[in-house]
C-alpha cells in the first residue's frame, strides 16, 4: 500500500513534470548573448496595402494563384524553380490566404522571419543553417545533407526541400545566386547577396520583393536595419503596432506584419 | 629456381599489364603529353604559379568567407601577390575565364576529376534548362 507521503511526492513530481516543457522555448535553449551587431536587418510587411494588392491582380487575371510582383521577383532573382507539382515546388515567399473570425479575408507574405532564435539552427546537424551576425539565417549548401530536420523545426514552414534537380525548373539564370542543387534545403536569404554588395559600396540594401514592391507602387514591403534608430523600419516598429507570427515560442521572428487598421 | 617455366611468364605477362597504359600511350603518341589550355585575357587574383598549385584551397576560403563572413566583409578579397581587392565569387573567375570548355574542363578532365562546383554555381558554358 503507497503512504500518504509517498503519493503526494510522486502527485508534486509529476506536476512538475508536466509543467517543464512549458518553460522551454526557442529563447531558452538559444544563446544568452544580445545582439550587440551594427546592423539587425528586419521586414515589414502591411497586410492591408498586400490584401489590396493581391485583390486587384486576382480581379484583373481572374486567377486565385496569380503570383504578385513581389513572388515574381523573389523567383527570378533567387532562381527559384517552377514545377508542375505543388508538392515538390520550392517556394522562398509565398502569398496565403487567411480569413478572421468576421469572414474578413486576407493576403499575407509568408518567407523566412529570420528569428533570433532560430529553431531551424538549433536542429541542424551539421551546422550548415547558422545566423550570421547581422541576423540573417543562411544555408550553406555545402554542408547541407538534405535530412530535413530544419523543416521540422521551423514553425512558419518558410524551408523547401529540392525533391529534383532544380534546373529542371528554371529558365532563366540569375548569375550571381547559386541554384541549388538535389537534396538540399533552401529558403529565403533576404537576398543576402544584395545586403553584402551594398554594404560594400555604402548604398542601402533592398532584396529583389521590396524592389519589386516599390517598383509596382505599393510600398507594402519595407526592409531595413532595425539597430539604427532612425531607419525607415525602426520608425515603423516604433509608431505602430506590429504583429510577428507566432511569438509564444520564443523564436522572436523578424519580419513583421502591420494588421489591417 | 622453381616452376621456372610458370614464374618467368607470369611475370612478363604482370609487366605487361602493369606498363600496358604507358605502352598504349607511346603507341598512340600521346606520351608526354599535356593538355593544352587557352590563356585567358587579363591577371588573375594571385600569380599564375600559385594559382596552378593552390586554385582549389583559395575557391575554398573564398567560400567560407563570403558564406559565414559574408556580413563582417567577407566577401572582399585581399589579393597577397598584388595587394588588391576582389569580389570572392566564382562569377570573379568568369570575367577573365570566359569558356570553362577550354580551360577547367582539359586540366580536370586529364586528371579524371569531377569538381561539383557547376551543379549549382554559374558558368557561361551553362545551359539552361538541363534535361
Amino acid at each position: 500500500m503507497i503512504s500518504r507521503r509517498r503519493f503526494l511526492v510522486l502527485v508534486g513530481a509529476s506536476a512538475a513534470m508536466a509543467m517543464l516543457p512549458l518553460q522551454i522555448s526557442a529563447k531558452s535553449i538559444g544563446s544568452e548573448a544580445k545582439n550587440e551587431a551594427k546592423r539587425r536587418w528586419a521586414m515589414v510587411a502591411d497586410i492591408e496595402k498586400c490584401t489590396e494588392c493581391m485583390r486587384e491582380l486576382i480581379k484583373k487575371t481572374g486567377n486565385e494563384e496569380v503570383k504578385p510582383p513581389c513572388v515574381v521577383a523573389c523567383d527570378r532573382e533567387n532562381n527559384v524553380p517552377e514545377f508542375e507539382e505543388k508538392e515538390i515546388d520550392p517556394q522562398w515567399m509565398r502569398i496565403v490566404k487567411f480569413k478572421n473570425k468576421f469572414g474578413e479575408e486576407f493576403y499575407v507574405p509568408l518567407l523566412c522571419n529570420h528569428c533570433e532564435n532560430p529553431p531551424c539552427a538549433q536542429v541542424c546537424l551539421t551546422q550548415a543553417t547558422f545566423k550570421r551576425s547581422d541576423g540573417i539565417v543562411e544555408v550553406d549548401m555545402h554542408r547541407c545533407i538534405g535530412c530535413r530536420y530544419c523543416m521540422i523545426a521551423c514553425p512558419y514552414g518558410s524551408r523547401s526541400y529540392n525533391f529534383k534537380d532544380p534546373r529542371e525548373g528554371l529558365r532563366e539564370v540569375n548569375p550571381k545566386v547559386p541554384m541549388r542543387t538535389k537534396g538540399v534545403v533552401e529558403k529565403c536569404t533576404f537576398c543576402v547577396h544584395r545586403v553584402d554588395e551594398a554594404i560594400a559600396n555604402g548604398r542601402e540594401p533592398e532584396p529583389a520583393c521590396v524592389e519589386a514592391c516599390r517598383k509596382y507602387g505599393k510600398n507594402s514591403l519595407v526592409f531595413g536595419n532595425v539597430n539604427d534608430p532612425n531607419s525607415g523600419i525602426s520608425r515603423i516598429l516604433k509608431e505602430s503596432i506590429v504583429i510577428q507570427l507566432r511569438p509564444e515560442l520564443g523564436t522572436d521572428p523578424h519580419v513583421y506584419y502591420l494588421p489591417k487598421r | 629456381m622453381y616452376h621456372k617455366k610458370y614464374v618467368i611468364p607470369l611475370i612478363v605477362v604482370f609487366l605487361a599489364l602493369a606498363f600496358s597504359p604507358l605502352i598504349y600511350n607511346a603507341m598512340a603518341k600521346s606520351l608526354g603529353h599535356y593538355p593544352e589550355i587557352t590563356k585567358p585575357k587579363g591577371e588573375c587574383v594571385e600569380s599564375a604559379e600559385w594559382m596552378r598549385a593552390n586554385h582549389m584551397l583559395l575557391l575554398q576560403e573564398w567560400r567560407i568567407n563570403a558564406i559565414r563572413h559574408g556580413a563582417e566583409g567577407g566577401r572582399i578579397y585581399h589579393s597577397f601577390t598584388y595587394g588588391k581587392e576582389f569580389h570572392a565569387s566564382t562569377n570573379t573567375c568568369w570575367e577573365c575565364h570566359q569558356d570553362k570548355t577550354v580551360f577547367c574542363d582539359k586540366c580536370h578532365n586529364y586528371v579524371g576529376i569531377k569538381p561539383e562546383c557547376w551543379d549549382c554555381h554559374w558558368n557561361p558554358s551553362l545551359e539552361i534548362p538541363v534535361r
